[in-house]
């Protein structure tokens, strides 16, 4: 870590947080980050101008007081901060109120919407509406799984109850992934369909799986080797 | 009328609905009635075709989708209604009818706009070279925006942008399919798309500088705006109703011009909006475009990595009644951090428990009461004393058939020490003088010397019996 051998200028790394701009936006901030959210300019253009303006001094202070990560990360142009675990500890958000691991469902969406963002890479604005996600599960490459998983069994048609099911854990999900920052919710009003755009920061759940997708045949093999024994 | 019109709009909706099917055609009918156009055209079939040659591109059409072959009988009912006819003499064949070569040609200019090639700066020009001194009355400006304005130059720059949009929207979803490819070329890929963004590129160019052109019409419409307002300016207050009627003939020129002004104002911010949301679309392709150049490779293979762990994923996930799905424990889940604030915010209760109403014994109050009554007494006295006083008076008037209050008013001041007595008497005997015939009120604004040194002044007021 850069800092780690300066104990001496500990007063000197901490004197930003006597400057203006931080002490009006630094709670806020700080709120954001261990949160969870994922913060890029178009989103939240004063807490970023901060992230960009101290970016040393506020990794520094992460890492100082809660064993954390700042990540400074970049995709299609954009980019992007957050907080992460270091590679062999989860800090001071070890305990288990204070992480989150992502569930099953928010799994299969994540890399679900992952490869839409690819589908739509030439796109400015990626938007999903409830018909993709809908031909996704009907008509698309992976349609019999899809089939299977949301509604136990692979039929043509579903009743209009059991999609109920389906869309209001999908809504759940992408407003869990919308706390993130991954997503932006395009349907304004409370009841509309499914209506939202993918962000930058959505390459976040590429990162937590890289080592599974670089080596995706190793990790299958592997996988597969270890649940048969 | 208006009724009238609104019955009309309302059964043609009805209409509409019961011949919608028979108006619009599924896919497998649409597909039908393209190929046997395209077959005409070809020469394969004649223009009067059979029954079998439409099975014939029934399956054709079949090749393209997978998917069960539809029934011939059931395709040519619904067709028969609007899309294919029997020919006359010919009555065991088939003819396409001009409704459905509209249909044709509609879709045929949607995918190959004629103007995805035509100079619209050249259109333009011609339009907008329009002069407000060629406008002399409002029928003249109506005319220019009716036939010049909304029925060419404004239809022709929409079908430009039309045009534009398709090209931007056909390139950036035949670039995403690319990228699907393993085995493309990159090189190629580059090449080609780097010509279709050139061609975009001079395209908006080109929407931009009829925007400009925009500008020169919106100084030109200004003036004739201006024209019809110094009309009315100058229009002298109407004092007729023929001048009352051209006053209101000029204001309606007026207003009317005025909704020719912001229809084209509103078109031209129209214009500029939609090619601004064309313009990022495309410079964002462009530029994803580059950057893809450095990394293809990379970004293919991790495009083909994603898609084999998505399948996996879900291969590996189950249905779960309560959570909706469920991955097997083994299968590696991350976490990230979350720490949620909240500040919880408890009610402050001085007390617990159900509190009982208590009833508090009133308290009388001996110094109150007392000052209450003096208060009743001391007005009860003063109106008896008022009272007494105008009983007085009017006697006194009836005897010397004159009085001269203003000496009065300061004698009851001095004996009964209190304003509001010789105000009362004073304002009650003027009244019944007022009400009485037989008096005469006489009020001069001067106030008498002898008196000028009192606290409250009052004008010479006498009452006279009229003889």
């Amino acid at each position: 870590m850069e800092h780690e051998n300066k104990p001496n200028s500990l007063e000197h790394s901490f004197k930003f947080l006597e400057n203006n701009d931080v002490k009006e936006k630094f709670a806020n901030l700080n709120i954001e980050l261990l949160s969870g959210r994922h913060i890029q300019k178009d989103s939240n253009y004063y807490l970023y101008q901060l992230l960009k303006k101290y970016f040393e001094e506020l990794k520094y202070y992460y890492a100082n007081f809660y064993g954390l990560e700042l990540e400074r990360d970049y995709k299609d142009d954009i980019t992007f901060y957050y907080l992460d675990f270091t590679e062999d500890s989860k800090g001071a958000l070890s305990s288990t109120r204070r992480h989150k691991e992502l569930s099953s469902l928010q799994t299969v969406m994540g890399i679900m919407l992952l490869n839409m963002y690819y589908d739509r890479y030439f796109e400015n604005i990626k938007e999903i509406t409830f018909q993709d996600i809908k031909k996704e599960i009907l008509s698309g490459e992976n349609s019999n799984h899809f089939k299977k998983l949301w509604f136990k069994e692979i039929r043509d048609e579903y009743s209009p109850n059991e999609w109920k099911r389906v869309i209001i854990n999908i809504k759940n999900t992408i407003r869990d992934f919308e706390k993130l920052g991954w997503v932006e919710s395009m349907a304004k009003d409370e009841g509309e369909d499914i209506h939202f755009k993918l962000k930058e920061p959505i390459y976040r759940f590429q990162k937590l799986y890289e080592k599974e997708i670089i080596h995706i045949d190793e990790f299958i093999e592997n996988y597969l080797l270890q649940t048969n024994d | 009328m208006i009724h009238l019109n609104s019955i009309n709009i309302e059964s043609e909706i009805l209409d509409i609905n019961q011949l919608y099917d028979h108006l619009v055609l599924t896919k497998e009918e649409g597909m039908v009635i393209y190929i046997l156009d395209s077959r005409i055209k070809l020469g394969k079939i004649s223009k009067y075709f059979t029954y079998l040659d439409i099975e014939k591109c029934i399956n054709e059409s079949a090749k393209i989708e997978v998917g069960s072959i539809p029934q011939t009988e059931k395709i040519v009912r619904n067709l028969l209604h609007f899309y294919i006819e029997r020919p006359p003499n010919e009555e065991l064949k088939f003819a396409l009818t001009n409704y459905a070569k509209k249909f044709i040609d509609l879709i045929h200019k949607k995918l190959h706009s004629p103007l995805k090639h035509f100079p619209l700066k050249k259109t333009f020009q011609k339009y907008a070279d329009f002069k407000s001194s060629a406008i002399e009355t409002i029928a003249d400006f109506e005319l220019w925006y009716d036939l010049q304005f909304h029925n060419n130059s404004k239809q022709t720059i929409i079908d430009h942008l039309e045009a534009l949009k398709d090209v931007v929207n056909s390139s950036i979803s035949r670039l995403n399919d690319l990228l699907k490819n393993e085995s493309e070329d990159l090189l190629t890929i580059t090449k080609e798309f780097t010509l279709i963004f050139d061609e975009i590129g001079l395209k908006s160019e080109e929407i931009k500088y009829t925007l400009r052109l925009g500008n020169t019409l919106n100084i030109e419409i200004e003036k004739v705006v201006d024209i019809f307002y110094k009309e009315i300016d100058e229009f002298k207050h109407p004092e007729n109703s023929i001048e009352q009627e051209k006053f209101e003939k000029l204001n309606d020129d007026y207003k009317k011009a005025l909704h020719i002004k912001t229809e084209v104002i509103d078109f031209f911010y129209d214009v500029d909006y939609r090619l601004k949301q064309l313009m990022d679309k495309s410079l964002y392709a462009n530029s994803q475009l580059t950057n893809l150049q450095n990394s293809f490779r990379n970004q293919s293979r991790i495009r083909i990595n994603l898609k084999k762990l998505l399948k996996f994923t879900l291969e590996q996930a189950s249905y779960s009644n309560k959570h909706i799905i469920t991955l097997p424990k083994s299968f590696p889940i991350k976490s990230i951090p979350v720490e949620r604030f909240k500040f919880i915010e408890v009610p402050y209760y001085h007390t617990y428990g159900i509190q009982r109403n208590e009833i508090s014994p009133a308290h009388y109050d001996n110094e109150y009461a007392r000052s209450e009554r003096e208060k009743v007494e001391k007005d009860l006295f003063r109106q008896e004393s008022a009272a007494k006083l105008l009983r007085e008076y009017k006697s006194i008037l009836e005897e010397e058939k004159e009085l001269n209050f203003t000496e009065h008013f300061y004698k009851i001041l001095e004996s009964e020490n209190d304003s509001e007595i010789a105000l009362s008497v004073g304002f009650d005997l003027f009244q019944f003088a007022n009400r009485n015939p037989r008096y005469k009120i006489e009020i001069t604004k001067d106030l008498p010397k002898a008196y000028s040194e009192q606290k409250i002044l009052v004008w010479n007021m006498k009452i006279n019996q009229i003889p």
